[in-house]
């Protein structure tokens, strides 16, 4: 077995999508609130952990504040574990700010330890998180390791034991009177404590600290039960500020898709619609509905999608948090993707650029060509779905540009004329037929020219003997 | 083997024609080919201005068309009128990788640029109101990014404006025959000859 421990020591600011405006999260009773984290623009201006929020204030005039939220604490964590399904069947939440993977069944899948663990480390980045990662035999040891940014993969029991021996003692997750009395002790190291004699310090500290220890070093065992994760999906991330142009909002989407693409991974599926709440504080939430012609789990396709969406949408009300949900995976038509290639070369794809266009001018907007097998000329043909193959028997002569409705022509005694005299070269080609219908005709078509040289497809109505113009030689 | 063949040879190089550095898409029609210095040029925008419809400038680009729609899709951006189905296909053209594209006002070059450089598209036609220097230059860069034709049907009068276009040509009807004359080609100005091709 190998578990891969994520730790996020800046969760409760990470929980917001990232934002380029000094952030800070605060925690604390409501008379004395403190900087709980805050975000790189912020510590720019002098904002620091622990400060409390007035003189946070007073350094920072444009400091968005937020109460750290532990729902969404919660929600993040969930959201970071259906995406690490991608590279563990198994997901464990451990108390705090983190996520642990049973990674001993995926490393031949990945090429070994160290190209899982600095794949999940580029990823996290990707999402916005900074995150600490270690990898070891077992799953508090990891925990630990990572914990204390002790960064490794540590293989082995013996040098686990090693790694563990080596971290402060007040690296470790316990109560602050236990915390102090191993201070009053003068022990620094967790090997130091291992070098004291245990019934007597089992006695003093109880026998619960011996047993968290035996549990890292992997003396006792440690049964985790995995997180159940929803077949669905369904995410919602709050947003640091109040939104108000819809470009804003691509940051955040970004993470969401990513979750979700990392789901897909897990499930060797795809996805073929797409719902994107955008929540207002007080009204009815937009929706916005994306649907593809096959599925797709490329991310990158997926944010495009969005994106021309976001920008053609008129945000009703700011808002302040988004919810992604999908429901159906269905298998991808295709290999869309390697694993490993982060910039793959995927031979371009037209149905792709049928989305994208759809995404901004709407799905009528674009169309293929169908034949329909009708000898009438405005039947033998349709607008169809781009991609799809329809045939039908060809007749010859027919022009490139079409008009659906056909144009009335003026006859002067039986000679048609279009801004001018027209002068027939070719015809008549009869058509007779959709008797069948009502919608029957019966024509005589020719091929007409002007002085000007611009050449025409005409007929004349047998029943009514007007002529008309259906059609233009390009 | 006779002159025409031996002109068809890519290692062939002849003083006075442009040098065959840039790909291009064979027109169909070796004379064409040699005024326009090897054919539709790929990766770049082809401006044909005309004043007449239906002198058969639809008809000039179809055994192109046919020939890419084997392996690359083709879109028409908001087309005059609509393209007849049967006509294409009676043309060759391979109608599962066609798109009719509707778009208004500056949409329309916006979904050019789109297909232009998705790479997906070897041929993109499109009849755009008044583009400017700039808009012109975003297509020609599209083109070339995903190295496709970019056709731009525009009236005559547009020749009076520069443009970033590899080839300009003018199409003017005649007798039984479309006049089609070379203004500006990759590599040179145009021969100054008048190619009659019949319709």
């Amino acid at each position: 077995m190998l578990w891969l421990s994520i730790h996020l020591p800046l969760l409760p600011l990470e929980v917001f999508s990232p934002t380029e405006a000094p952030l800070a999260v605060c925690a604390g009773p409501d008379n004395s609130r403190r900087v709980h984290a805050c975000n790189p623009a912020a510590a720019d201006c002098g904002v620091q952990p622990g400060q409390s929020l007035n003189s946070a204030l007073a350094l920072c005039h444009e400091l968005i504040t937020r109460p750290r939220d532990a729902a969404a604490e919660e929600q993040a964590l969930f959201g970071l574990a259906v995406w690490a399904q991608q590279f563990s069947p198994a997901i464990h939440l451990p108390l705090s700010e983190g996520l642990l993977l049973e990674i001993g069944g995926s490393l031949r899948l990945f090429g070994g330890a160290e190209p899982l663990v600095e794949r999940v480390h580029d990823d996290l980045v990707e999402l916005g998180y900074s995150a600490r990662l270690a990898a070891a035999p077992t799953p508090l040891g990891s925990w630990l390791l990572a914990r204390n940014e002790v960064g490794q993969i540590v293989t082995g029991r013996e040098a686990l034991h090693a790694a563990l021996n080596q971290l402060p003692l007040s690296g470790l997750e316990l109560a602050a009177e236990v915390q102090a009395t191993l201070r009053g002790m003068g022990l620094r190291q967790v090997g130091d404590l291992l070098r004291q004699p245990r019934p007597e310090l089992a006695r003093r500290l109880g026998q619960g600290l011996f047993d968290y220890l035996d549990r890292a070093l992997g003396h006792r065992p440690d049964p985790r039960r995995p997180v159940v994760l929803p077949a669905t999906f369904d995410r919602r991330l709050p947003l640091p500020a109040e939104v108000e142009t819809t470009g804003a909002l691509l940051f955040a989407v970004r993470r969401l898709v990513l979750e979700l693409v990392g789901l897909l991974r897990a499930k060797g599926a795809g996805v073929q619609s797409l719902l994107l709440h955008l929540e207002h504080r007080g009204r009815a939430d937009s929706r916005i509905e994306v649907g593809l012609m096959r599925p797709s789990r490329d991310a990158d396709h997926l944010l495009a999608l969005f994106k021309e969406r976001l920008e053609r949408f008129e945000l009703s009300a700011p808002t302040d948090a988004l919810r992604l949900s999908a429901e159906r995976f269905p298998d991808l038509e295709t290999p869309q993707e390697d694993l490993f290639a982060k910039n793959r070369t995927a031979p371009p794809d037209g149905l792709l650029l049928v989305e994208r266009l759809r995404a901004r001018l709407g799905g009528e907007a674009v169309n293929g060509l169908a034949l329909q097998a009708d000898h009438r000329p405005e039947q033998a043909w349709r607008p169809g779905e781009p991609g799809q193959t329809t045939a039908a028997h060809l007749a010859a002569g027919r022009p490139l540009w079409f008009m659906e409705k056909p144009l009335a022509l003026d006859a002067p005694d039986g000679h048609p004329r279009f801004h001018g005299p027209l002068h027939l070269t070719t015809g008549p080609e009869r058509i007779e037929s959709g008797w069948w219908d009502g919608l029957d005709v019966a024509r005589d078509y020719f091929v007409a020219e002007d002085r000007a040289g611009e050449r025409f497809w005409i007929f004349r109505d047998r029943r009514s003997g007007s002529w008309f113009m259906q059609g233009i030689f390009g | 083997m006779n002159l025409d063949t031996l002109l068809q040879r890519a290692d062939l190089w002849r003083a006075g024609a442009a040098a065959p550095a840039a790909p291009h898409l064979g027109t169909g029609s070796p004379e064409l080919d040699e005024q326009l210095g090897g054919g539709w040029p790929l990766g770049a925008l082809t401006e044909i201005l005309l004043d007449h419809q239906g002198i058969g400038e639809l008809q000039l680009l179809l055994p192109a068309l046919a020939r890419l729609s084997r392996e690359r899709w083709q879109a028409w951006v908001e087309p005059p009128h609509i393209p007849y189905a049967p006509a294409l296909a009676d043309a060759g053209i391979d109608l599962s990788r066609f798109l009719w594209v509707h778009a208004r006002d500056k949409e329309r070059l916006w979904a050019m640029e789109q297909a232009l450089r998705s790479g997906a598209c070897g041929a993109v036609l499109g009849w755009p109101a008044d583009p400017d220097t700039r808009s012109l230059r975003r297509l020609q860069l599209a083109a070339e990014h995903g190295s496709a034709c970019g056709f731009l049907f525009r009236p005559r009068r547009a020749a009076r404006h520069p443009s970033p276009a590899a080839v300009r040509l003018e199409l003017e009807p005649g007798q039984d025959r479309m006049v089609l004359h070379v203004l500006k080609r990759r590599g040179g100005w145009g021969t100054g000859r008048r190619l009659r091709v019949r319709t």
